[in-house]
């Protein structure tokens, strides 16, 4: 992987344009592809940054999944027996990913409005609900309830030493994708960010994760043709039990 | 290994899913039931939607079923025209089931739902086989003789017909309403109901043993094949791959528990399936009763048009 690193760098540094840039990003795997033995994959993400800034500069990273919308509905206790609420509330846009790491733990950000704009943080991240009503407004704390959902299920990493330096200039940072992660465009932005709170310089790669092989066939066709997947599925038992039954007459 | 399961939306491990294909298989097979009241509560404590369970376990006792028609078929042990009669209400509670469940899900309560009619069933077929396996263990010495069926009022209803291959001569409104609420149950619950069907059609409609086995496979390849249409095209909740997948490890545990059937004697059989039973049972109430880890539910949902 180094070696991998020091190549980039030489094409960098050869690329005269890019080298008065100070900051370059790319993604390693734009395309990810869930299939029948999907088992959570990685989102990569290296780049360079000009030498000259390493030591009063951090880089941050920072990848939200596809917005869906999303249902947060409480469980109650009736009766000794535990129900789930029939009062829940809507968040139109939440992202079903996020994740976010820097190459600095030390560093910190003032600036608000920076945060806030670019959505750096767990905190800093927009979600409004169907209703309506701020999530700051409403009696429950759903931004924490999503948290501790989505932390469970590795739907959210927050690291402040995710992102690995070379030599002062190269970094990369490996992002885990659960297997339950959500199907949609993934924004990965990352910004170079001085003492000062100041936004240097910044980059945005796009990263597809899509359903492929025969289980995304199965998943369209059970939802486009519901009905003859139906057809399909009893037919397909009836032969499974019809081949088993000859199988087992014969051994 | 993990396989993707494409309507479930999650990875699961494939031994797994065999070894629960295989355990589940031997039992059916070692005690002549289907296996779905245990498959389902598992498939569900796995973390897989209870909805997606119900629906796939039905695909998955229909290829089951199928099979096991087919060796009562070959031997002529299927009243089909008590089958028949059976499936008219079948379908219809099938029907009923589906559109039940469509409705839990509209609402969000499938899983609680599922869950205590689950605990409802186990927990009555549980202590009815316990008390009926423990006295027959009891009275193995006494060896009184049953008369070959009890008239009951029920087999006094209009619309009597002559069922020759069962040697009854009973209205049809007990059996329609028998297969009504079976393919409910199945529908809703993921089982093929032979462990209700099985005791109704001895008990209560007074068949003879013979051909219960086959004639109950009949109705459930029936019920299951129209479940399983209707939750795919109603609920889109049958995963294809989860099903097959069982399948595999279910026919193989069912041969070595066709072959284990022979160590014991029905009773003792019996009273071995009580006891897996009310466990499954005793799981299935700690988990509504037990203060969950997590207070909330998070779900996607869609507009509803």
């Amino acid at each position: 992987m180094k070696s991998f690193l020091y190549f980039l760098f030489i094409v960098f540094l050869i690329n005269g344009a890019n080298a008065r840039e100070a900051l370059l990003s790319q993604v390693l795997n734009e395309d990810i592809n869930i299939t029948a033995s999907f088992d959570g994959a990685k989102i990569i993400v290296y780049g360079a940054i000009d030498p000259k800034l390493y030591n009063d500069s951090v880089i941050i990273i920072t990848i939200l999944g596809p917005r869906s919308k999303l249902k947060v509905s409480k469980k109650k206790k009736y009766f000794g027996v535990w129900l789930v609420s029939a009062n829940n509330t809507k968040l139109l846009n939440a992202p079903g990913y996020y994740a976010m790491a820097t190459n600095n733990t030390n560093f910190t950000i003032a600036d608000s409005t920076l945060l806030k704009e670019n959505q750096i943080g767990w905190e800093n991240i927009q979600i409004n609900t169907a209703n309506g009503v701020s999530l700051k407004e409403d009696k429950e704390d759903y931004k924490n309830i999503l948290k501790l959902f989505y932390k469970k299920r590795n739907l959210l990493v927050l690291e402040k030493s995710g992102i690995d330096m070379f030599e002062g200039t190269l970094f990369r940072a490996d992002f885990e994708l659960p297997g339950i992660t959500p199907i949609g465009e993934y924004k990965v932005n990352t910004l170079l960010v001085n003492k000062e709170g100041t936004l240097l310089s910044s980059w945005h790669n796009n990263v597809k994760v899509t359903k492929g092989g025969i289980g995304a066939y199965l998943y369209d066709y059970s939802k486009e043709h519901s009905f003859l997947y139906g057809i399909f599925a009893a037919l397909g038992a009836i032969l499974l039990g019809f081949t088993a039954s000859e199988i087992f007459r014969r051994i | 290994m993990e396989v993707y399961l494409p309507i479930a939306g999650l990875p699961i491990n494939f031994f797994i899913l065999m070894f629960l294909g295989l355990v589940v298989g031997f039992l059916s097979g070692m005690f002549g039931v289907g296996g779905g009241f245990l498959m389902t509560p598992m498939l569900i404590l796995m973390g897989i939607p209870p909805a997606v369970a119900v629906a796939s376990e039905a695909n998955h006792i229909l290829a089951a079923s199928v099979s096991g028609f087919l060796a009562h078929m070959r031997r002529a042990n299927v009243d089909f025209l008590m089958g028949f009669i059976l499936l008219i209400g079948g379908v219809f509670g099938s029907l009923i089931g589906v559109f039940l469940l469509k409705y839990l899900l509209s609402i969000g309560q499938e899983k609680l739902f599922i869950s205590l009619s689950y605990i409802f069933i186990l927990v009555f077929v549980g202590l009815w086989m316990l008390t009926e396996s423990v006295s027959s263990i009891k009275k193995k010495y006494k060896g009184k003789k049953n008369k070959l069926h009890e008239h009951i009022w029920l087999h006094g209803l209009p619309f009597k017909i002559k069922f020759r291959k069962s040697h009854l001569y009973i209205s049809i409104l007990p059996p329609i309403f028998i297969g009504l609420l079976v393919g409910i149950l199945s529908s809703i619950m993921g089982v093929g109901g032979g462990f209700i069907l099985v005791p109704a059609m001895i008990y209560i409609l007074g068949m003879p043993t013979q051909v219960v086995v086959g004639t109950s496979l009949l109705q459930i390849v029936f019920v299951t094949t129209v479940s399983t249409i209707m939750h795919a095209y109603i609920n889109q909740t049958v995963d294809v791959v989860l099903s097959s997948l069982l399948l595999i490890g279910a026919v193989v545990g069912a041969q070595i528990g066709t072959k284990a059937m022979g160590l014991l004697r029905g009773e003792q059989i019996r009273f071995l399936l009580a006891i897996i039973i009310i466990i499954v049972a005793s799981i299935l109430i700690g988990n509504v009763l037990v203060t969950p880890e997590e207070a909330f539910i998070v779900e996607t949902y869609k507009e509803v048009q």
